[in-house]
C-alpha cells in the first residue's frame, strides 16, 4: 500500500538528490526541501483542522519528524508524497486527540445569517482573487464539516493537485478509495452548500 | 438516461469531463429534468470554489522556526540503525551461547568428579573389606 509504481519525475529525482544530502548530514539540502513545500504541507494542513495557529505548529512538527525519519524513506517514492502524507496523519491525529466536531473558530467564519465579517481573514486573499472572501470562507466551514478522510481526499486533490494514485500514497489506501472519498466529499459538499453556492 | 446515472454522472464531473456520448446522454437528460440540472450547476460552483479557494501560505520565519527544532545529529544512513540493532542481537546470541557452554562444561565437570568420588568410595569399601579378611 502506497508503494511508488512509477518511475520518479524529475522533480522527484532533484528531491531524490537532496535527501541523500540530508542523510549526509546536511542541513542545507533539509532546508530546500522545507522551503518547497512549506507552502503545501502548511496549506493541507491548515484545511484539514481549521485553524493556522494550530496547522503552523503541526506542519513545523511534520517536517522535524520527517528529518528525524529520512533514514528510512524509501527514495523510490515522491518525496512530495511522503511529507504529505506525514503532515495529514499528523492533522488527522490532532483532530482526534482534541474530539472530532470540534467547532470552528467563529473569528475564521463568515456569519452569513448575522452579516459579521470575520476579524481576520481566512486566506491572505490576492486582489485578483476569483473566488471571493465570503465564498472562501463559507467553503472553508462546510470543508471542516466534511469526516476527516474525505476532507483530506478533497484537500488533496482539488486543492493541490494531486492525482489519485498519489492521493492514495499519501492516505495510505488504494487510488479508487482515494477517488471514492473525493466523491462523497463532492456530494456532501454539495448537499451543505445547497442555497448558499 | 434516467436521473439516477445522470447524478452519477454529475458527481463525476468534479474529477474530469465524461466522454462525449455520455457527455450528449447527460445534456439531453439535463435539458428535460430541472432537479438534476440544478445538481448539475451545483456540483460545478462546489468544484469550482473549492478549486479556487486561495492557497494559504506558510507564516513568516516557518523554515528558519524548522530549523530550530531539528534535533543535533546526522539523521541515520538507511540500513545503520538495522546494523546497530542486528549488531546487539548478535552479541546476545553469543553471550548466551557461552554461557550455555559453560553450564554444560560445568556439569560434565561437576558429574565426572562426582562419579570418580564414587569409585573412590567403593574401593575404600573392598579395601575395608580384604582387611578384615
Amino acid at each position: 500500500m502506497g508503494m511508488p509504481t512509477e518511475r520518479l519525475t524529475r522533480d522527484g529525482r532533484e528531491d531524490a538528490r537532496a535527501v541523500k544530502r540530508c542523510r549526509q548530514g546536511d542541513v542545507d539540502a533539509f532546508s530546500e526541501l522545507v522551503l518547497k513545500y512549506q507552502d503545501g504541507v502548511f496549506n493541507v494542513v491548515y484545511r484539514i483542522v481549521g485553524d493556522r495557529e494550530e496547522a503552523r505548529d503541526i506542519a513545523q512538527e511534520a517536517f522535524v519528524r520527517a528529518f528525524e525519519g529520512i533514514g528510512t524513506f524509501n527514495e523510490k517514492m515522491p518525496f512530495r508524497a511522503w511529507i504529505y502524507r506525514i503532515g495529514t496523519n499528523a492533522a488527522i491525529d490532532h483532530l482526534r486527540r482534541a474530539g472530532r466536531g470540534r467547532e470552528v473558530p467563529m473569528d475564521e467564519v463568515f456569519d452569513a445569517a448575522s452579516g459579521r465579517e470575520p476579524s481576520a481573514p481566512t486566506a491572505a486573499v490576492p486582489e485578483n482573487a476569483s473566488v471571493s472572501n465570503e465564498t472562501s470562507a463559507l467553503v472553508h466551514r462546510a470543508l471542516l464539516e466534511l469526516p476527516d478522510n474525505y476532507r483530506a481526499a478533497v484537500v488533496l486533490h482539488h486543492l493541490e493537485g494531486l492525482g489519485y494514485r498519489e492521493v492514495g500514497e499519501v492516505l495510505g489506501v488504494p487510488r479508487n478509495t482515494a477517488k471514492t472519498w473525493a466523491y462523497r466529499a463532492r456530494g456532501t459538499l454539495c448537499r451543505s452548500l445547497e442555497g448558499v453556492i | 438516461m434516467g436521473c439516477d446515472l445522470a447524478l452519477k454522472a454529475i458527481e463525476g464531473l468534479g474529477d474530469e469531463k465524461p466522454g462525449r456520448a455520455r457527455w450528449m446522454r447527460l445534456r439531453r437528460h439535463l435539458e428535460r429534468c430541472p432537479g438534476c440540472r440544478a445538481s448539475f450547476v451545483r456540483m460545478k460552483a462546489v468544484r469550482d470554489a473549492v478549486e479556487r479557494m486561495p492557497r494559504v501560505p506558510a507564516p513568516p520565519g516557518f523554515t528558519e522556526k524548522v530549523l530550530e527544532l531539528l534535533p543535533a545529529g546526522t539523521p541515520a544512513e538507511p540500513g545503520v540503525r538495522e546494523r546497530t540493532s542486528g549488531r546487539r542481537g548478535l552479541l546476545w546470541i553469543g553471550g548466551a551461547a557461552v554461557f550455555g557452554v559453560a553450564l554444560a562444561v560445568g556439569l560434565a565437570v561437576a558429574r565426572r568428579l562426582a562419579g570418580q568420588s564414587s569409585m573412590l568410595g567403593k574401593r575404600d569399601d573392598k579395601l575395608s573389606v580384604l582387611g578384615s579378611a
